[in-house]
């Protein structure tokens, strides 16, 4: 094996052994300025990550998630209700069905109506066959009785005809119908739609003093005088306050990029009671604003709003953008590294 | 002092090899899973805002629609409340001009109306009414269930008229519900 080239290259001087050198040198201070960069971009990204962490803090509060539960609570418990409405049954629609479809000369003894399989086993006496067999016709033509089952007739000491019918009758008959009687006798088709808790009367309102009692306690609680019940911010979309009556505060968490200098709130405070500034009236909100709700008797409470920005989120193109630099920066290093290197070599080779 | 180019060049690489395995690899991986995390934060964030924003609204919402949730309150009361229920169920009999016989509780049991994660949240309640009067109190005792603030459902009815009886015996099955 000839080792003589790698001998003749320690001892010989090549001029290209000289460019390699400082290219080489140059690639060491790179990957030095590399290391340094990603230390430093580390570094701010810690801190980016820390102040993200905190403006997340930020978000969720004790009160919003208070808000939170409520607002799944009764979520759950409109669905839970909207089923119960929406399956709701009318037993009283079978009566008013038998009434108008019974024949005068027709009298039930027995009455036994099933509403969950939607069935009606009947019992009764009729003056003759003929007239059994017209109400047993009337029930088959009628399009609201589904089948008529467990026939059965006797003829009694009295002349008169006992009988047995079972009826199943349609779901829509126990279905929320707004004129029961019309309805059944012209026999038009049923609207099975429930939007509310509606009886055949068609009344919507709900009797009973339950609903009262508690409405009326509900507005006396609320109506205490110098509150501010509501605060919005019109932008758009809207921008809904936290209020927070322990320390008589709003919060509001507003998208980044709004001028908060410049924002015109609407506020909705007790019956009778002033608010200064007004509402709709445009506040500089870069620092804490305080708004006095004063009652109707002069007393007065203080709430201090305050507007939060959310930090602007980082979108994709900004994120390859500062890639880019880092590129940039590195490559910019590397040949100012590498021109300074031939400048000293070029003076020192000068001076020799 | 002279260097001897071709071994610091070699040396060099090596060290550069080091540096670059050691220490810059690293950090870039760690710069590109800090800029995963971060953005990942921003969009929690992102979304978190947009959530809690939403649930803003919509309690803002529930607050000017205090008369509808009085109503649910009232129709699907939270609490299991037995002695409220019949007590309605006999002043309701008694203002439709009927006597209650006998009322007792036929079962109480889980809702087979499940919720969206399966689970049944709410309590069916089934009481038998046995009462005594005549049919019209029994159609405005049905009636006063049906109009009631409170949910009621009759579920089932049986009645027989007997002969020379002044008033009639009727079985009610009823329905509420509770949580």
């Amino acid at each position: 094996m000839d080792f003589s080239a790698i001998f003749q290259s320690r001892v010989k001087k090549f001029w290209w052994t000289d460019v390699v050198f400082y290219f080489v040198i140059s690639l060491l201070v790179a990957t030095i300025i590399c290391y340094l960069i990603f230390l430093a971009k580390n570094g701010l990204q810690k801190e980016e990550i820390k102040k993200e962490t905190a403006a997340l803090q930020t978000v969720g509060t004790e009160q919003q998630k208070e808000y939170e539960v409520e607002v799944i609570d009764y979520q759950n418990r409109i669905r839970d209700f909207s089923t119960l409405l929406k399956n709701h049954e009318f037993a009283s629609n079978a009566f008013a069905f038998m009434q108008a479809q019974t024949m005068a000369n027709v009298w039930f003894k027995q009455f036994n109506l099933d509403a969950k399989n939607r069935s009606v086993q009947l019992s009764g006496e009729s003056d003759d066959m003929d007239a059994f067999s017209r109400q047993v016709n009337v029930f088959e033509k009628n399009k609201y009785v589904k089948s008529v089952g467990t026939l059965n007739s006797t003829l009694g000491e009295s002349a008169r005809v006992g009988f047995n019918i079972g009826l199943t009758l349609d779901q829509n008959v126990f279905g929320y119908l707004a004129s029961l009687p019309a309805t059944f006798e012209t026999v038009v088709p049923v609207d099975q739609t429930q939007d509310q808790i509606t009886p055949a009367d068609g009344s919507g309102t709900p009797s009973g003093d339950q609903s009262g009692d508690q409405s009326g306690d509900q507005q006396a609680s609320t109506n205490n005088g110098k509150l501010i019940t509501s605060f919005h911010l019109l932008l758009d979309p809207e921008v809904i306050g936290v209020l927070n009556e322990a320390d008589h505060s709003v919060v509001l968490n507003v998208p980044s990029g709004v001028d908060v200098k410049s924002l015109t709130p609407l506020i909705v405070i007790s019956s009778g009671a002033t608010v200064l500034p007004s509402s709709e009236v445009p506040q500089n909100f870069t620092s804490p604003v305080t708004y006095t709700v004063t009652a109707e008797d002069g007393s007065t409470q203080n709430y201090s709003v305050r507007v939060v920005v959310a930090p602007a989120p980082m979108t994709e193109k900004e994120s390859s953008k500062s890639g880019l630099i880092t590129l940039i920066l590195i490559i910019v290093g590397i040949i100012a590294l590498a021109v300074i290197f031939l400048f000293i070599w070029k003076k020192i080779r000068g001076q020799k | 002092m002279q260097v001897d180019h071709p071994i610091t060049i070699i040396f060099t690489l090596f060290i550069i090899l080091l540096l670059m395995f050691f220490l810059v690899i690293p950090e870039y991986k760690t710069f590109m899973s800090l800029q995963t995390e971060l953005s990942e934060q921003k969009a929690e964030f992102n979304a978190k805002y947009d959530y809690y924003a939403a649930i803003d609204k919509a309690h803002f919402e529930l607050q000017g629609r205090q008369e509808e949730i009085v109503k649910i309150d009232a129709a699907l009361p939270q609490n299991f409340d037995l002695g409220q229920i019949v007590y309605t169920l006999q002043k309701n009999a008694r203002e439709s001009g009927l006597i209650v016989k006998d009322l007792f509780l036929s079962r109480s049991s889980a809702s087979n109306i499940a919720t969206k994660d399966g689970a049944a949240t709410m309590k069916d309640i089934v009481f038998s009414i046995d009462l005594l009067g005549n049919y019209k109190s029994l159609q405005g005792f049905i009636v006063s269930l049906e109009k009631s603030t409170r949910i009621f459902e009759v579920t089932s009815i049986s009645f027989g008229s007997g002969a020379g009886q002044l008033s009639q015996s009727f079985s009610l099955q009823v329905k509420t519900h509770s949580y």
